[in-house]
C-alpha cells in the first residue's frame, strides 16, 4: 500500500560532478515558500519513502525520456548515508552513479526495497507469503480483501490465522520490475485496482457508518489519494511539458503529507466517483457528468478541489496552498 | 626427542573431551555429523608439558609475543597416534573443559579462541596454533568477561574432516517456533569470525508444520531467486529435532555441501 512521503530530499547535482555535503537540503515537503524557492534550481529529487507514486513516477521518467530531473527513489537510504559522511558526493550523471567515500550507489539501486519497513512472512514449502500487517484485521474485512485481490497480479488468496496470505503472484519489488516492461499493462493493472477499493467500499448492503468504521480502522486517507493520484498524475504529465511534471509531482506530494482526522469514507467514495481513467482522455465519473470528457484544466481543477478540500476539513495550515494552487493553475 | 599424541574417536568421547566434542557425539547418532576424532585436556596437558610451554593460568601476565614464538617452534617435535590422512581437509577448533564437570554442552568462553583449516599434514601445527589463540587479546578478553581461568579447566582439541560449504550458517532455538537463522552463501566461518554477517531471519511452523522464514522484501527476494527454500527449511528441521533432543535452548552450526546438510557444531545456549 501507498506509503506517505513525509520529505523530499533536493540535490543539487547540476552541471558539476562534485557535490558539498552542505549542498544537499532536506526539506518537509509543505514548506513551500522554501519549496518555491529552490525548486526551479535543484534538478535531483530524492523522495524520502518509497511509495507506489514514487515507482510511478521512475517509471514515466524512464518511458517519457525525461532527464532534466532525477528521481531518486528510497532517499532515505541516500540521506543515512548522507548523514554519516562528511566526505563530498561524486555524481556520474552518465551512469547514474553516486558515489560516497569510494563506494559507489547506483541511482535506481536505491529503490531495492531494503529499507521497507514491513516484513514477510514466507512459507518455505508451499511458497504463499504474507505482507505482515501493522494493524490486526477483522474476519469480514480479511474476507473482503482476499476476495478483492483473487487475481489481481495473478495472485490467490487465502486466510491463515488471521492474515490474507497470496500464492502465485510477484512480490513487490518484482512486480516493479514487470511494470517496467510492461507499461500498458500496469496501467490497467491500476484501474483494476481501483475496481478494487470500489468493491471493497461500496459492497452492497453495507452502510456509510459500517464502511467508515473500515475505511479509518484499516486504511488512511493518503492510501485512497495514493491509489488514485498515479492515473492522474500521468494523464497531465504526459501532456505536459517537463517542468509542469515536477510542479505536478510537487503538487501531488502535498497529497501525501496530511493529517487523516477526516472523514475517511466518505472522501474515498467522493474520489472513487470521480475516478479517472487513462483512456485517449481524460473522462471523469462525477455524478453529474458522468462519461463527459474533460481537459487539462479540469483535471487541475479536480486535484485542486481535493487539496482544497482537505485543507479545509483536516485542520492543518499549509502555507500559501490556495496561492500556490493558482500559481499552478496559471502556468498551465 | 619426540612425543606421540593420542587421540580419541567420536565413539570414546568423554567429559575430559569438553563440551564441543560430547556435544558432536551426542547427536552423531541423531544428525549428520562430519567425522571427527579429539584430543582429550589430559593428553592436551601433557603435550603442553612435554613442549614446556607454560599454562594458560602462567601466561596471562607475560609477554604473549614469546609464547608464538616458542609454539612456532615447537611442533615439528610432535607426531600423532592416529591415521589421519595428509591429503584431506581438517578443521581444528578447541573443546573447552569447565572446571564443574557436568553433562550440560554449554561452554561460556564459547567463539574465544580461533579454529584453523589445514590439510592432514598440518594438523599438529593447527593444534598448537588453536592453544596459541588462548594467548591473543580477544581471547584473553573473553575469558575475563566471564571470569575465566577461574572455572577453566583446560582445552580438548576437536579434529574434524572440513566440509565444503555451499550454504551455511548459525542458529539459535529457543523454542519450537523461536528459531533464528543466520546464514551465509559460503562457509559460515565468515560469521564466526565477524567479517561478515549474512542474512538473520525468524522462522516459526504453522499449524501445518510447514516452515515459515520471516524477513525483509530483499530477503525474501534473494531466498526465491537461489532457490533455499529446502536448504533453509531442512536446516530449520534439523534445529528443532536438536531442540527437541537436547530440550534445553542451543546455538547450531550447520553446512550444507550441495547434497546434505551437516552439524558440525552444537552447544547449549547461556541462560
Amino acid at each position: 500500500m501507498v506509503s506517505i512521503s513525509e520529505q523530499i530530499m533536493f540535490v543539487n547535482f547540476r552541471e558539476k560532478q562534485q557535490i558539498r555535503h552542505d549542498e544537499i537540503i532536506i526539506i518537509q515537503n509543505n514548506d513551500f515558500e522554501i519549496l518555491n524557492s529552490i525548486s526551479m534550481e535543484y534538478k535531483t529529487i530524492a523522495l524520502i519513502n518509497i511509495n507506489l507514486s514514487s515507482h510511478f513516477m521512475n517509471i514515466v521518467r524512464k518511458k517519457l525520456g525525461i532527464d532534466k530531473y532525477r528521481f531518486i527513489l528510497g532517499g532515505d537510504k541516500l540521506k543515512e548515508l548522507i548523514n554519516n559522511t562528511l566526505s563530498d558526493l561524486m555524481v556520474d550523471k552518465e551512469h547514474n552513479i553516486i558515489k560516497i567515500e569510494n563506494i559507489e550507489y547506483i541511482f535506481n539501486k536505491f529503490d531495492s526495497y531494503a529499507n521497507v519497513s514491513y516484513d514477510i512472512d514466507f512459507n518455505l514449502l508451499t511458497k504463499e507469503y504474507c505482507m505482515r500487517p501493522k494493524k490486526k484485521y477483522g474476519k469480514i474485512y480479511l474476507q473482503i480483501m482476499a476476495s478483492a485481490m483473487e487475481g489481481f497480479h495473478g495472485k490467490k488468496c487465502h486466510i491463515i490465522e488471521n492474515q490474507v496470505w497470496f500464492s502465485g503472484g510477484l512480490l513487490p519489488s518484482e512486480l516493479y520490475e514487470w511494470c517496467l516492461q510492461n507499461f500498458e499493462l500496469y496501467l490497467q493493472e491500476l484501474h483494476s485496482s481501483l475496481s478494487v477499493f470500489r468493491n471493497i467500499f461500496l459492497m452492497d448492503g453495507m452502510d456509510d457508518k459500517i464502511s467508515r468504521d473500515f475505511l479509518s480502522a484499516y486504511y488512511q486517507y493518503t492510501d485512497y489519494i495514493g491509489s488514485i493520484i498515479d492515473v492522474v498524475s500521468y494523464k497531465i504529465w504526459n501532456l505536459s511539458t517537463p517542468e509542469k511534471i515536477f510542479i505536478l509531482q510537487t503538487s501531488s506530494s502535498l497529497l501525501f503529507t496530511l493529517d487523516d482526522n477526516i472523514d475517511v469514507a466518505l472522501k474515498v467514495i467522493e474520489l472513487l466517483q470521480m475516478k479517472l481513467c487513462c483512456e485517449n482522455e481524460l473522462i471523469t465519473y462525477c455524478n453529474e457528468r458522468v462519461g463527459q470528457k474533460c481537459n487539462r484544466e479540469e483535471c487541475l481543477y479536480f486535484l485542486m478541489n481535493i487539496m482544497s478540500d482537505i485543507r479545509r476539513k483536516s485542520m492543518i495550515t499549509l502555507r500559501n496552498v490556495s496561492g500556490y494552487i493558482d500559481s499552478i493553475a496559471r502556468g498551465i | 626427542m619426540e612425543t606421540k599424541i593420542i587421540l580419541r574417536t567420536s565413539n570414546e568421547v568423554n567429559n575430559r573431551c569438553g563440551t564441543k566434542a560430547q556435544g558432536l557425539a551426542f547427536l552423531g547418532a541423531k544428525v549428520n555429523v562430519p567425522q571427527f576424532v579429539v584430543l582429550d585436556v589430559d593428553n592436551f596437558i601433557r603435550l603442553i608439558s612435554f613442549l614446556n610451554i607454560c599454562t594458560v593460568n602462567e601466561f596471562f601476565n607475560n609477554d604473549f609475543s614469546d609464547l608464538h614464538r616458542c609454539i612456532e617452534n615447537s611442533y615439528s617435535k610432535v607426531q600423532l597416534d592416529y591415521p589421519i590422512e595428509p591429503e584431506i581437509s581438517y578443521i581444528v577448533r578447541s573443546s573447552a573443559v569447565p572446571n564443574i564437570l557436568s553433562d550440560s554442552f554449554s561452554s561460556e568462553i564459547s567463539g574465544a579462541f580461533e579454529s584453523y583449516t589445514c590439510v592432514g599434514a598440518d594438523i599438529v601445527k593447527a593444534i598448537l596454533k588453536v592453544y596459541q589463540s588462548c594467548f591473543t587479546l580477544k581471547a584473553y578478553k573473553q575469558l575475563k568477561l566471564f571470569s575465566q581461568p577461574v572455572n577453566f579447566l583446560g582445552m580438548g582439541i576437536i579434529i574434524q574432516k572440513y566440509i565444503n560449504a555451499v550454504y551455511s550458517g548459525v542458529i539459535h532455538v529457543t523454542g519450537k517456533n523461536n528459531i533464528h537463522i543466520q546464514w551465509i552463501n559460503g562457509h559460515l566461518s565468515k560469521i564466526v569470525s565477524g567479517k561478515e554477517f549474512g542474512f538473520s531471519n525468524l522462522i516459526y511452523f504453522n499449524t501445518k508444520k510447514e516452515p515459515i522464514i520471516r524477513g525483509t522484501e530483499l530477503e525474501i527476494l534473494i531466498i526465491k531467486k537461489n532457490d533455499l527454500y529446502d536448504i533453509l527449511g531442512t536446516a530449520a528441521n534439523i534445529a528443532v529435532k536438536i531442540y527437541k533432543s537436547i530440550e534445553k535452548p542451543c546455538e547450531i552450526e550447520w553446512i550444507y555441501d550441495g547434497n546434505t546438510h551437516w552439524i558440525v557444531q552444537c552447544q547449549e545456549l547461556l541462560k
